[in-house]
C-alpha cells in the first residue's frame, strides 16, 4: 500500500481482547460523574444519548445497570402535546432524531404504553411532503435521515400504514447517485452513514430490489483501510462508527464477506480505552456512548458471540426485533 | 463570590453585545486558550474585525446563558406569556448569540432565532451575518446551513426583491461555501449548500439567467479540484457542474469556450485520433474531424443504433456531452500522473466513465440494471417493445456496443492508463481495471 493512504497505524500495545465489564461500568457511570458543563453542552441530544448508552447494555446484557424506570419518565416529560412529537430534552423542540430515540428506548423496555404513540403518528405524518420526502421539525430541512427516522419509528409502532410508503421510497431512490450510493437530499454525494439509512429505508419497506446492489456494495467495501478500520468517504480518515454504518448496510446486502473481518475487527478492538472502558472514533482517542454503541454492534455482526445479536436494520437487539415480530427485509443472494 | 462571579458574566454578556452591534465588519470568531485571568481584562477581545473569547470564561458564560435561556425561555415557559415584549426580546437575543457562538449544534436554540426572525425582532441581513461568524470557527456546523437555507428561502419568497439583491445574495453564499470549505476539507454541508444554492436559482430564474452562474461555477470548480485532489466532495460539486452544462445553448457554449480559453472538439479530436482501434481503416485524420458537423462525429464514434422506433436524434447535445466528458478525462489524466496515489482522482474517473459509458447506453436503447443490460423504451416516443422488454439482451446487441469505435476508444485509453499507473505501484489502477470488468461490466472486453 502506498505511503499517501490516510489511515492511522494500530500500536503493538493496543487492546486485543473485548474488554465487556470495563464498558459496562463505562456507561453505567457516564453522566453520573459528569460536571454540569459537559451536561449542558451534550443535553440537546439527550434522548439519542439514551439510546445508545441503553442499546450498548442490553447487547452487553447489562441493561439492568441503567435506571429504567427514571428513563421512562424522562420520556414521557420530553413529548409534546401539541405536535406529538418528543424532544432531546426539557425546554428543547420536538423533532424526527429524538422522537425515533424516545421510540426505540421505550420499545426495547417494552414500555411503548409510557407516551402518546398516537401523537407520535400524528408527528411522522405531519413530516412527510408532498413528494414523499421528510422534513425533521416543522421548519422544514429535508433529509433522508429523517425519512428513515419516519418508516423506523412508525414500523417499531406498527403503524407504517399512516404514512406514503411509495413516496416515501420513491424520495429515497430520487437520492442514489451513479455509484449505487446515497446522499442527503437528491443529488448529494454518497455517504456511508446516509447509505445506511437510506438501505434500512428500503429495508424495512421491503423494497430491497430497487438497489443498485453490486455498485453499492463496491463502494462499501471499498471504505476499509489497510488499518482494517472503515471511512464513511473517499480519503477520509477511519471512523469507528463506519464499522457500524457500512456493516450494517453490507448486511442488509448480504454480502458482509466482501470485506475483511479479522482486520476489522482488531482495528475495533483497538478502538478501546482499556483505563476508562467505553470505545473512540480512533485508536487513542476519548472514549463516549456514541462509538461505544458501534464498537459492540459492529463486533456483534461480525460473529462475536459475547454480545447480543444486533439487528442490522434497527440498530437494536434482534430479540427486541423478534418480539415485535418485526421482519425487515435483507437481500438473499 | 458568587455574586462578583454573576457581574463579571453579564459584562462579557455586554461586552460580546456591543462588538457584535457592528456586526457587517465582523468576520470571524473564536475562543482564545487562556487557562487563567491574569491580566484582570475583560476576556471579550475584538482586534481587526474579530471577535475572540478568552477561554477560561466560557464555561461560566455558556453554563449561565445556556441555563437563562432554558429557565425563562422553553417552551412550557413561553406557553404562558404568549408574546414576547422587546425587552424580553432583547435580553433573548443576547443570551441566544453567546451560546450559540460557543455551541452552535443545538437546533432549539436556533428555531428561536426563527421565531424572531417571524416575529420581526431580528433582522434576516444581520442573521446571515452572525451565521458567517459562527461558521468561521465551525464550519461544518449543519445547523447553521439550515438555518442559512431557512432564512434564504424567507428571503426569495419575498416578493419585491431585486434582481440587484438578488446577484448579491448569490455571491454572498458563494463567498460563505468557499470559507467554510477551504477551512474543513471534505466538507459535506458546505458543497450541499452550494448545490442547494445553484438549484434553488433554477426556480427563480425568471430573475436571473443561471447559465451564465453555472459556466462560472464550473470554472471555479474545475480549478478548485485540481489544487484539493483528495477532497471529494468538491469532486462531486464538479459533477454536478459538469451535469449542469449539458444543456447549454449555443451561446452559452460559446461563453464558455472563451471563458475557459479551450477548443472542446479540438480536445476530443486529439484523444480520439490517438486511441482509434488499428483493426479499424478510419479515413479522417485529425484535421478532417475538426470540420465534421456533430451529426457525422457521433455517426463515426456510434454508427449504429439498433433502436426499434424512427425518432429523429439530435446529435448536437450528445456532441458536446462527449466534448465535456472528455475535456474532463484529459484533466484527470493529468491529475492521476502528477498528484499520485489519490482514491478521489481515480473515483471522478469512474464518473466521467460512467457518464459516457451511459451515452452509448442510451444511444443504442440500452440500461444496465443489476449487471445484466436490458431494453429501455425511447425516451422520446415512450416505444415500448413488449417482447423484449426486460430481456437480457443476446451477443448481437452487445456486440455492437463493443464494436462501436467510441468504445474502442475509451478501452484503449484506459488500459493505457491502467498499464501506466501500475508500472508506477499505484493501488487504484488495480481497483480500477476491476472496477470497469465487474462494475462497469466490461469483463468479457478486457
Amino acid at each position: 500500500m502506498s505511503f499517501k493512504t490516510k489511515d492511522v497505524v494500530l500500536s503493538e500495545d493496543r487492546p486485543k481482547t473485548l474488554l465487556l465489564q470495563k464498558h459496562s461500568d463505562f456507561l453505567a457511570s457516564y453522566g453520573v460523574n459528569k460536571d454540569d458543563y459537559e451536561y449542558c453542552m451534550t443535553e440537546y441530544l439527550r434522548m439519542s444519548g439514551i439510546y445508545w448508552s441503553l442499546t450498548a447494555m442490553e447487547l452487553m446484557d447489562q441493561s439492568s445497570r441503567m435506571p429504567k424506570e427514571e428513563i421512562i419518565a424522562f420520556i414521557s416529560s420530553c413529548q409534546d402535546s401539541e405536535s406529538g412529537g418528543l424532544s432531546a430534552s426539557n425546554g428543547h423542540d420536538p423533532h424526527m432524531l429524538y422522537t425515533l430515540s424516545a421510540v426505540q428506548v421505550l420499545a426495547m423496555y417494552d414500555r411503548l404504553d409510557a407516551i402518546d404513540t398516537e401523537g407520535v403518528v400524528r408527528f411522522v405524518t405531519s413530516m412527510q411532503q408532498e413528494d414523499g420526502s421528510f422534513i425533521g421539525d416543522k421548519w422544514g430541512e429535508v433529509d433522508t435521515r429523517f425519512s428513515f427516522c419516519a418508516v423506523m419509528c412508525l414500523s417499531l409502532l406498527h403503524r407504517l400504514d399512516a404514512i406514503n410508503v411509495s413516496k416515501a421510497v420513491d424520495f429515497v431512490l430520487s437520492c442514489m447517485n451513479f455509484d449505487g450510493g446515497f446522499g442527503s437530499k437528491p443529488g448529494s454525494e454518497s455517504h456511508a452513514g446516509l447509505i445506511y439509512c437510506c438501505v434500512g429505508t428500503l429495508s424495512i419497506c421491503k423494497r430491497m430490489d430497487a438497489l443498485k446492489c453490486d455498485e453499492l456494495a463496491w463502494w462499501l467495501c471499498e471504505r476499509q483501510l489497510p488499518s482494517g478500520g472503515l471511512n464513511g468517504r473517499p480519503e477520509k480518515l477511519p471512523d469507528l462508527c463506519y464499522s457500524w454504518w457500512v456493516m450494517s448496510s453490507l448486511s442488509m446486502l448480504n454480502r458482509i464477506h466482501w470485506v475483511d473481518k479479522k482486520n476489522l475487527e482488531q482495528y475495533i478492538l483497538a478502538c478501546q480505552d482499556a483505563e476508562t472502558g467505553g470505545f473512540s472514533d480512533r485508536p487513542g482517542d476519548i472514549t463516549d456512548p456514541f462509538h461505544t454503541l458501534f464498537g459492540l454492534a459492529g463486533l456483534s455482526l461480525l460473529g462475536n458471540s459475547s454480545i447480543k445479536r444486533v439487528n442490522p436494520t434497527y440498530c437494536m437487539p434482534q430479540e427486541t426485533i423478534d418480539r415485535l415480530k418485526l421482519e425487515p427485509q435483507i437481500l438473499y443472494v | 463570590m458568587e455574586e462578583d462571579k454573576f457581574a463579571l458574566v453579564e459584562k462579557i454578556i455586554k461586552d460580546v453585545h456591543n462588538v457584535l452591534s457592528k456586526i457587517a465588519d465582523l468576520y470571524a470568531f473564536d475562543v482564545v486558550p487562556m487557562d487563567i485571568n491574569f491580566q484582570n481584562k475583560s476576556p471579550v477581545l475584538h482586534l481587526e474585525n474579530c471577535l475572540g473569547l478568552e477561554s477560561w470564561c466560557v464555561k461560566h458564560v455558556y453554563m449561565y446563558c445556556y441555563s437563562e435561556l432554558m429557565d425563562k425561555y422553553s417552551p412550557k415557559f413561553k406557553r404562558k406569556s404568549k408574546k414576547i415584549s422587546n425587552i424580553d426580546s432583547d435580553r433573548l437575543i443576547r443570551l441566544l448569540n453567546v451560546t450559540i457562538l460557543l455551541n452552535p449544534e443545538i437546533n432549539s436554540l436556533w428555531n428561536k432565532r426563527r421565531d424572531l426572525v417571524l416575529g420581526l425582532l431580528l433582522d434576516k441581513t444581520v442573521e446571515l451575518h452572525f451565521i458567517r461568524l459562527v461558521l468561521s470557527r465551525k464550519p461544518k456546523c449543519n445547523e447553521a446551513f439550515v438555518y442559512r437555507r431557512w432564512l434564504l428561502e424567507t428571503i426569495f419568497q419575498e416578493e419585491n426583491y431585486e434582481r440587484n439583491s438578488i446577484e448579491h445574495l448569490i455571491n454572498d453564499e458563494l463567498i460563505i461555501c468557499d470559507l467554510a470549505s477551504d477551512k474543513s476539507p471534505n466538507n459535506y454541508h458546505s458543497w450541499n449548500h452550494r448545490i442547494w444554492l445553484l438549484n434553488k436559482v433554477k426556480t427563480i430564474s425568471t430573475y436571473y439567467d443561471p447559465n451564465a452562474l453555472y459556466i462560472k461555477e464550473y470554472n471555479s470548480s474545475e480549478k478548485w479540484t485540481s489544487k484539493h485532489v483528495s477532497d471529494f466532495s468538491c469532486f462531486h460539486y464538479h459533477q454536478y457542474c459538469i451535469k449542469n452544462l449539458y444543456n447549454l445553448c449555443n451561446d452559452s457554449w460559446k461563453s464558455l469556450e472563451k471563458t475557459l480559453n479551450i477548443n472542446f472538439r479540438k480536445n476530443l479530436v486529439r484523444v480520439l485520433a490517438s486511441n482509434f482501434p488499428k483493426d479499424v481503416t478510419i479515413q479522417a485524420s485529425e484535421e478532417n474531424l475538426l470540420g465534421y458537423s456533430e451529426e457525422n462525429l457521433m455517426n463515426l464514434l456510434l454508427s449504429y443504433s439498433n433502436k426499434i422506433c424512427n425518432c429523429i436524434v439530435n446529435y448536437v447535445p450528445m456532441c458536446k456531452k462527449i466534448e465535456i466528458l472528455f475535456h474532463a478525462l484529459v484533466l484527470n489524466n493529468e491529475l492521476i500522473c502528477f498528484y499520485k496515489y489519490h482514491e478521489t482522482l481515480w473515483y471522478h474517473r469512474r464518473f466521467i466513465l460512467h457518464e459516457i459509458i451511459s451515452i452509448m447506453y442510451e444511444h443504442f436503447g440500452l440500461v444496465r440494471y443489476n449487471g445484466a443490460l436490458v431494453k429501455k423504451n425511447c425516451k422520446i416516443c415512450n416505444f415500448d417493445d413488449m417482447r423484449q422488454k426486460q430481456a437480457k439482451i443476446g451477443r448481437y446487441d452487445t456486440n455492437h456496443i463493443y464494436s462501436s469505435v467510441l468504445f474502442n476508444v475509451i478501452l484503449s485509453h484506459e488500459k493505457q492508463i491502467i498499464e501506466e499507473r501500475q508500472k508506477d505501484g499505484d493501488p487504484n489502477a488495480d481497483r480500477h481495471e476491476k472496477y470497469l470488468k465487474f462494475v462497469e461490466g466490461f469483463n468479457n472486453v478486457m
